[in-house]
Order: structure tokens, then C-alpha cells, then sequence
């Protein structure tokens, strides 16, 4: 499912990944830790092909990355579900709208759109918070939010940047739990977190990031 | 397609008191536009109404006879530029007078023919020139070499000339006014989706990254360019229309624009819009 070879990356002068390789299959559930600033966010961005490596070879999701051109990096990018890290979600439309926004885009049926929305509004605990803004609602419901934006359309891929930052090691666990089931229906899910034990509780695959590389 | 409309709705809506800033400019634009087109369009009335009048009148003495009037027809003719002349007898002239001025042309023929005096009707040249590849100077001079033969009393413009030297200022000014008016549509419209695209920025940037495809903002974009053109244009075409109304006494029986002008000049800012939300939606998404 994921597949680098040799990728390297820097901002500028300042190199954040060196020569890095590592591959992930499809239906894995892997964790990728690493302290702060250790290129964890720069290494999913490369991956959802928002950046773009100095070197190396980046394949994902059964697509060869330096391919990509403006009219296919939509569609690869709609076959991966993301959770990011400041959640991303829209202020100025509700909750339903924001979860309902990535059907939109791939064009899904209205009433498609509306059972899928509602069925995860209430698989979140949502379902009372349809018609709120993300402000009104806690931090805990807007990570879910998150999750539920990134999984709507059945990616194949879940790519989660940091998706329990600020929550407390029960609702952490709860998150997980939810990535469990989801990876056992055939998901691929690739965490980044600076939370080391919370990877080595939920008895996954870790790869750590340190000093631009993997170990 | 209700869902693409609400999109199209919230997207015109994030543009705020810019889209109402916009709407002042295009109507002033719109409104001078309008007062050019309608200018241009009195001028066109006047000159097809008067094309077929003559441009000049010889009046000939009232010593002049018939044949010697009739010699001088064939002399004015061979000239450049004069493609017709038509000979107007005095009894002619007296019989129009007579019908055109009724009771008072009766008295003015029947003092004519007690007195025979001087003649209120004299026997006439209608001169008839291509003024379409003249000016008003060159006119002017062939009205001096008329008026130089000896048979004639005087030569009178009827303004035809002139006429049409107003409707060709007028046809220049209304072209450069169409431009003018392209360009600064196309700038308030076109700077205002500009906007809106900054403020949703933010929105555009997360939507690129859960996959949007180029398209699914066309519709709002295209649609913000129409919704600008079309309500700045009615809104310029009422106050035009509102202001005809008010001064109505000072401009006397000045009419409205035509349906055509006034669908043309709408249509017209709506495909400014068009083209320029395509243009922006190019450069922003």
C-alpha cells in the first residue's frame, strides 16, 4: 500500500528526511513515532502528495507519486481517507456539511450522501451535534468529526496525523478502538504520533522517525 | 443541482459588501453606457428620418425662367458629388405652400398674385449629395460654388450634413464608451470573485487536499461572475430608468433605450461576468 525508497526531503537548507525507505502493506495497521519536529508531518504530507520529495521514489495506494499530474492527483487523493492534525474543519458550515463535504466532491447521489452522513453521525455520537458549528462543539467530537470526514468515502488508506492530540488516554484508547475495527474491515491505517505508549498499548507495527530516518 | 446552487449561493455570499461595492460600479458604468447608447440612438433617428431630404436647396431668383432653371439643373449635376438634383417650379412652390400652410398660404398666393412682389415661394434646386463620403467643409464649399452662379438667390443647408458628422462623433464615442465599459466591468467583476477566492482560500486549499477536481467550483465561480453582471446591469438600467423619469421635463420626450439595447447591454455584462468567473476560477483553483 505504501511503498518509499530512498525519499528525501528538506525545506530549503534544512533537511527534515534522509534517504528514507520503508513499506507498508495493504490492510496493515502501523504507527509512526517520533518527537516533535521529527519530519512525522512532512512524511504524510509526502505521501498525500501535498509535498513534493527531492529524492526517491514514493508509491501509494498503487500509485507511482512523480506520475501524478493536475487532472489524476484528485482522484489518487480521494482514495485516502485524512485526519489531520488541527482538524481542518470548516467554521462556517455545521457539522453534517463539513462530514458531508468529501461525498460531495466525489460526486456521490444526495441520498447516498444523506444516509452515509447520518449513519456515521451516529456511529460517532454525533448525531445531537448535526446542526452545530465545529466551535460548539469539544474538542473530543471534533476529532471524531475528523475521523468520520476522513473515512466517509471508504478510502483505502487512512492517513491520521497526530488524531488524539489533546485527548485524554480514554478517549485516545476510544479513537483507537475505532482505527481497530476499522483496519479490521480491510483498512490500511498509518498513524503519526509523538505518543509512544499509546502505540505500544494498542500492540501494533512502529516504526520510529529520528534524525530524518527510520529505526 | 439544488446542492451546486446552494454552493453557488454560499460562494456569491462570502464576497459580503464587496458584491454590493461591485453593483454601484457596474450600474454608474451601465448608466453612462446607457446615456451614450441612447445619445447615439437619437442621433441614428434624426439622420434616417431626414435621409431623404435633400442636402441642399438653391433657391433661384425670381427672374430665373423655367428653361434657364432647367439648364442650370443639368450644369449642377455634372458636378462631383452631387448625384441628384430635383427642379422645383414656383407654381409648385405655390401650390405646397398652399397646401402646407392652408389658409395662410391661400392669402400669402393671392397677395402674390395682386402685388407681384417679392415671391414667398420661389422656384427651388433640390440637390441631392452623397454625403457619406463628405464632410461638412467639403459640403459647405459645394454650397459656395452653387451659390456663386448668377441664377441663384441663395443655397440653403438643411443640416443633413451636419447630422451626420454628429452621428459619426457619436458612433466613435459610443465604441470607445463599449470598451471602456468592457474593461471596467471586466475589472469589478473580476476583482471581486478574486476576493471571494481569497476568502475561501482556507476552504479551497482543504478541499484540494480531500480531492476535489477542478470543476466542482466552475459552477460557483461562472455563477458569481453571472449573478454580478446581470443584477449590476438592471440595477444601472432602473436608476437610468429612474432618472429619465425625474428630469422628464427638462428632457422633454426623450424615450428609454430599445428591448434590444437594453437585453443586449444586460446580456452583454452577464458574459463579461461569465468569462471573467472562468478566468478567475482558472487562476484561483
Amino acid at each position: 500500500m505504501i511503498q518509499l525508497h530512498q525519499v528525501s526531503f528538506s525545506y530549503d537548507d534544512l533537511s527534515v528526511l534522509e534517504k528514507v525507505s520503508l513499506r507498508v502493506e495493504r490492510g496493515e495497521f502501523v504507527f509512526l513515532v517520533g518527537p516533535s519536529g521529527s519530519g512525522k508531518t512532512t512524511l504524510l504530507r509526502l505521501l498525500y502528495a501535498d509535498l513534493i520529495p527531492v529524492d526517491g521514489d514514493l508509491n501509494v495506494a498503487g500509485q507511482q507519486l512523480a506520475m501524478l499530474d493536475k487532472v489524476s492527483l484528485p482522484y489518487f487523493r480521494q482514495k485516502i481517507g485524512l485526519v489531520f492534525q488541527d482538524s481542518k474543519l470548516l467554521a462556517n458550515k455545521t457539522v453534517q456539511e463539513n462530514l458531508a463535504l468529501p461525498q460531495h466532491l466525489v460526486g456521490a447521489p444526495p441520498p447516498t450522501i444523506k444516509e452515509n452522513v447520518h449513519k456515521l453521525l451516529n456511529q460517532m455520537g454525533l448525531l445531537h451535534h448535526q446542526n452545530a458549528r465545529p466551535t460548539e462543539i469539544s474538542n473530543n467530537e471534533r476529532r471524531r468529526l475528523t475521523i468520520a470526514r476522513a473515512i466517509i468515502n471508504n478510502p483505502l488508506l487512512l492517513l491520521a496525523d497526530a488524531p488524539t492530540e489533546g485527548l485524554d488516554l480514554r478517549l485516545s484508547l476510544e479513537v483507537m478502538s475505532l482505527f481497530d475495527a476499522l483496519n479490521f474491515q480491510g483498512m490500511t491505517i498509518f498513524v503519526a504520533t509523538s505518543d509512544r505508549q499509546l502505540a505500544e498499548k494498542c500492540n501494533k507495527r512502529i516504526i520510529e522517525l529520528r534524525d530524518g530516518g527510520i529505526h | 443541482m439544488r446542492y451546486h446552487l446552494k454552493n453557488a449561493i454560499s460562494h456569491i455570499a462570502c464576497a459580503g459588501s464587496a458584491s454590493m461595492m461591485s453593483f454601484i460600479g457596474i450600474s454608474f458604468v451601465t448608466v453612462l453606457l446607457a446615456t451614450i447608447l441612447l445619445n447615439h440612438s437619437l442621433i441614428l433617428q434624426q439622420s434616417e428620418f431626414k435621409s431623404h431630404a435633400p442636402t441642399l436647396i438653391a433657391f433661384l431668383k425670381d427672374t430665373v425662367n423655367e428653361s434657364k432653371g432647367r439648364t442650370l439643373v443639368s450644369q449642377i449635376e455634372k458636378s462631383g458629388h452631387v448625384f441628384a438634383v430635383n427642379y422645383d417650379s414656383k407654381e409648385e412652390s405655390l401650390a405646397r405652400g398652399e397646401t402646407q400652410f392652408q389658409d395662410l398660404g391661400i392669402l400669402i398666393k393671392e397677395a402674390f398674385a395682386d402685388t407681384r412682389g417679392v415671391n414667398p415661394f420661389p422656384a427651388s434646386l433640390k440637390i441631392y449629395v452623397d454625403e457619406d463620403l463628405i464632410t461638412r467643409k467639403a459640403l459647405e464649399q459645394i454650397a459656395l460654388d452653387i451659390k456663386s452662379h448668377d441664377e441663384i438667390e441663395d443655397v440653403l443647408l438643411t443640416g443633413q450634413g451636419q447630422l451626420n458628422d454628429r452621428l459619426r462623433d457619436s458612433e466613435r464615442t459610443t465604441l470607445i464608451a463599449i470598451v471602456a465599459a468592457v474593461i471596467a466591468i471586466w475589472f469589478v467583476i473580476g476583482s471581486v470573485i478574486n476576493k471571494t477566492a481569497i476568502v475561501r482560500a482556507e476552504e479551497i486549499a482543504l478541499m484540494k487536499l480531500l480531492g476535489m477536481v477542478r470543476q466542482y467550483l466552475l459552477f460557483p465561480f461562472i455563477a458569481h461572475g453571472l449573478f454580478l453582471g446581470g443584477i449590476g446591469a438592471l440595477c444601472g438600467l432602473a436608476c437610468f430608468y429612474g432618472m429619465l423619469h425625474v428630469f422628464k421635463s427638462q428632457l422633454g420626450t426623450v424615450g428609454f433605450l430599445s428591448i434590444y439595447q437594453s437585453i443586449l447591454v444586460v446580456v452583454g455584462t452577464m458574459v463579461i461576468g461569465l468569462l471573467s468567473g472562468f478566468v478567475a476560477h482558472r487562476k484561483c483553483v
